[in-house]
């Protein structure tokens, strides 16, 4: 009887929390009619969806600890410039963006995206070219953005041959060779030139590597991830001596040269770098006191602004930490281009709204939004004049090194032939093959998957 | 007398010997609990993670608890899971039960094709079902609610096929019985079956409780909304774009993530090892 009764409660409490459930879960749904109000965008609402640690309310920044502004600055300035306009976000994680933007781009559950894989949506015909926009806006201008941001962004559609413009810049990111002066200094070593070659570098990095001449610690002449980033420091160093990662950019056009002359003198480089480096570079160790008080790392290879600059300034470590240009080819180009841009959907029912929010989006108020609330990098011209950004010299060289990444950019980058690439990099570096071998893989493996694709 | 004396020394030894490797196996065990927990109290650690790793932080601060709490959104994210795991956890757990019976019990055409389908159901993993399942749940208007994490658990291929291997190892003669007293199948499952499936149900919820709790891909897709973000939302929303974590922030959310799983866990252990012994669920 007892179990008889207890069954029947339980079938009774499951009962009772379906229907709380049910009210719950129906509750939840999110309302987003359009708005009323008068004005000339009267009616008109966007969703905007924006990648990354934004927040609609005010928070901590976790590194600084300085109080932050969410979202709803951008929403109420927006609104404000935009008389009966109104704006949704849809916040994100990094994590599984990619996943989450085709989902949504296959519903059209947005109008505008923040869209760092442009280059691979265009193609698919769901979002929209923006030159008629740019032709028909007077008000709008290309040249507000830091050179070669706009050209890194340019993506092929599906019917077309030609790069075009399917983003504007939002976000600006870059690569560079950062190096700690106080250890320059304790060794006695003239600090890296704004544009090393490898050669410099290299020596540098074996004069500092031993016992420190002051402090008699174990210090080492240089660093760089040999694992997750290692395709674009290895692209890099070939970029150096006027080589190239290949050609091309619609997947049926590309050529890989992963193991052209310039590639393999890249990965040897590397690997006779790994003598002056920590021991663990392939599983992302040695860099352990980079950035702290205790550093005993030199030189570092491929960092970004957001693991350079904002640590340092919070670290109180600005003074300590220099940047130098990665390696550029004789016409000055080379490096991995990096950021976002933001576009607007195919199927957005409201396009001219969306592109008015592009253009706010790279205006000076939301572009201030990033870099002061959100540390990110802008992309316009102007920060160079905000007392913001001159305030923080390590900006400079962050923004010398976006004018001259490689562009456009990689189009395998997030694809299966950097993942090859990395792997054999990965393979030499712990010794189980030697660099041509490593590299002749790698390009095999790569066509392979180009031409099975 | 004095082979007694040293056979009880021996033994003492022995079980001495026993505790001590348990209780390093047990410290090497917690030791990376233990560091999640320091390093959470170490602001410093959101920009470089300290090493070689210390067991206290050299300035002990609240700060990335202060962040985790901060405007409420991690309560509230507490609450979106509690909703979303129990309600995921009742239905597919009571789903799964009839399901396995009928499976295990039942006499039907294409019983054994059915249940090879249920079973395929594990061989297809969740990015290719992602869209399909995306644009079903737009189509019916259901995205940016809960319903699209509580309902398609239903079907859950291995909770089934774990609850037909319990029913089969009960004697088909206890139906029989209930049959020649006249009980209906819904009778027989309710009063003579149900009652027996404690531990392979604790086992169920404790597996559709993990599953649900830790999930990430899914209800990132269908959730817009900030505020309806579960617990492992919230989680990655502080991520950073080039593969590096605010090491100290994330293990303080990681820290008050684990706490439900821990107490659920403490609660029904004893059910999990008392099914494993009975289903036989211990991979031989």
């Amino acid at each position: 009887m007892g179990r008889v009764r207890s069954s029947k409660s339980f079938f009774l409490m499951l009962a009772f929390l379906m229907v709380v459930v049910a009210g719950l879960a129906g509750c939840s749904e999110n309302s987003s009619g359009e708005s009323g109000g008068d004005g000339k965008w009267a009616g008109q609402t966007i969703k905007v969806q924006m990648i990354g640690d934004f927040a609609m309310e005010d928070s901590t920044d976790p590194i600084t600890g300085e109080k932050t502004k969410g979202v709803h600055v951008l929403k109420e300035e927006f609104e404000k410039q935009h008389p009966g306009a109104k704006v949704e976000f849809i916040l994100m994680p990094w994590e599984g963006y990619t996943e989450k933007t085709q989902a949504m781009l296959t519903s059209g559950e947005a109008d505008v995206y923040q869209m760092p894989g442009v280059a691979d949506f265009a193609p698919q015909g769901v979002l929209e070219p923006l030159a008629p926009y740019i032709e028909k806006d007077e008000d709008f201008n290309l040249d507000i953005f830091i050179e070669n941001q706009v050209e890194g962004w340019k993506a092929l559609g599906p019917d077309s041959d030609e790069l075009k413009i399917y983003g504007l810049p939002f976000l600006g990111d870059a690569r560079f060779i950062a190096y700690d002066k106080k250890l320059f200094d304790q060794w006695g070593v003239d600090y890296l030139s704004d544009h090393p070659t490898m050669d410099e570098v290299a020596e540098k990095a074996k004069k500092m590597t031993g016992k420190n001449p002051e402090t008699g610690e174990q210090n080492y002449g240089i660093w760089f991830r040999g694992d997750w980033s290692s395709a674009f420091t290895l692209i890099d160093t070939a970029e150096g001596q006027n080589g190239r990662w290949g050609t091309g950019f619609a997947w049926d056009e590309i050529k890989f040269e992963f193991n052209s002359k310039e590639m393999v003198n890249g990965l040897n480089w590397l690997l006779d770098m790994q003598d002056y480096a920590p021991k663990g570079l392939v599983s992302n160790q040695g860099s352990e006191n980079w950035m702290t008080k205790d550093n005993n790392i030199a030189i570092m290879l491929n960092q970004g602004p957001g693991d350079t600059v904002k640590p340092a300034y919070a670290q109180g470590l600005e003074d300590r930490i220099g940047i130098a240009q990665e390696f550029k080819n004789d016409e000055g180009r080379g490096g991995l281009f990096a950021g976002s841009p933001v576009a607007i959907a195919k199927d957005s029912k409201h396009k001219d709204l969306a592109w008015e929010w592009l253009k706010f989006a790279t205006s000076d108020f939301a572009q201030k939004y990033v870099f002061e609330e959100m540390g990110l990098v802008p992309s316009v011209n102007s920060a160079l004049e905000w007392d913001s950004v001159k305030e923080q010299d390590l900006m400079l060289p962050v923004f010398d090194a976006m004018k001259t990444p490689w562009t456009p950019r990689y189009p395998w980058g997030s694809a299966q032939p950097r993942f090859i690439l990395t792997s054999e990099i990965e393979s030499a570096l712990t010794g189980k093959r030697d660099a041509q071998a490593a590299l002749d893989k790698a390009q095999k493996e790569s066509t392979e998957w180009l031409e099975n694709r | 007398m004095k082979t007694t004396m040293s056979h009880k020394k021996m033994e003492r030894i022995s079980t001495w010997f026993k505790f001590i490797i348990l209780l390093v196996f047990g410290a090497l065990l917690i030791a990376p609990f233990v560091w999640m927990i320091s390093v959470g109290f170490d602001k410093t650690a959101n920009v470089t993670m300290p090493f070689p790793p210390k067991l206290i932080p050299e300035q002990i601060s609240g700060f990335n608890y202060g962040i985790v709490f901060e405007n409420g959104r991690l309560i509230q994210s507490y609450m979106n899971s509690a909703i979303v795991t129990v309600s995921s956890v009742l239905i597919s757990v009571s789903a799964s039960l009839m399901a396995g019976y009928a499976f295990s019990k039942g006499t039907f055409k294409g019983k054994k094709f059915l249940f090879i389908l249920v079973l395929c159901t594990l061989m297809i993993p969740m990015e290719p079902r992602l869209i399909p399942l995306y644009k079903l749940f737009n189509s019916v208007d259901l995205l940016n609610t809960f319903w699209p994490l509580i309902l398609p658990p239903i079907i859950n291929g291995m909770l089934i096929f774990l609850c037909k291997q319990f029913f089969d190892q009960l004697p088909d003669t206890l139906r029989e019985a209930a049959q020649i007293d006249g009980a209906g199948e819904f009778k027989i499952f309710f009063k003579v079956y149900f009652p027996l499936s404690g531990p392979i149900a604790a086992t169920m919820v404790i597996l559709a409780f993990i599953w649900s709790w830790n999930d990430f891909m899914w209800p990132l897709v269908v959730l817009n909304d900030q505020e309806l973000h579960t617990v492992p939302l919230y989680l990655a929303s502080f991520s950073l774009e080039n593969g590096t974590s605010l090491g100290g922030l994330t293990m303080a959310l990681a820290t008050v993530s684990i706490l439900p799983i821990v107490v659920v866990y403490l609660f029904l252990q004893r059910y999990i090892i008392q099914s494993i012994a009975l289903s036989g669920v211990k991979g031989e």
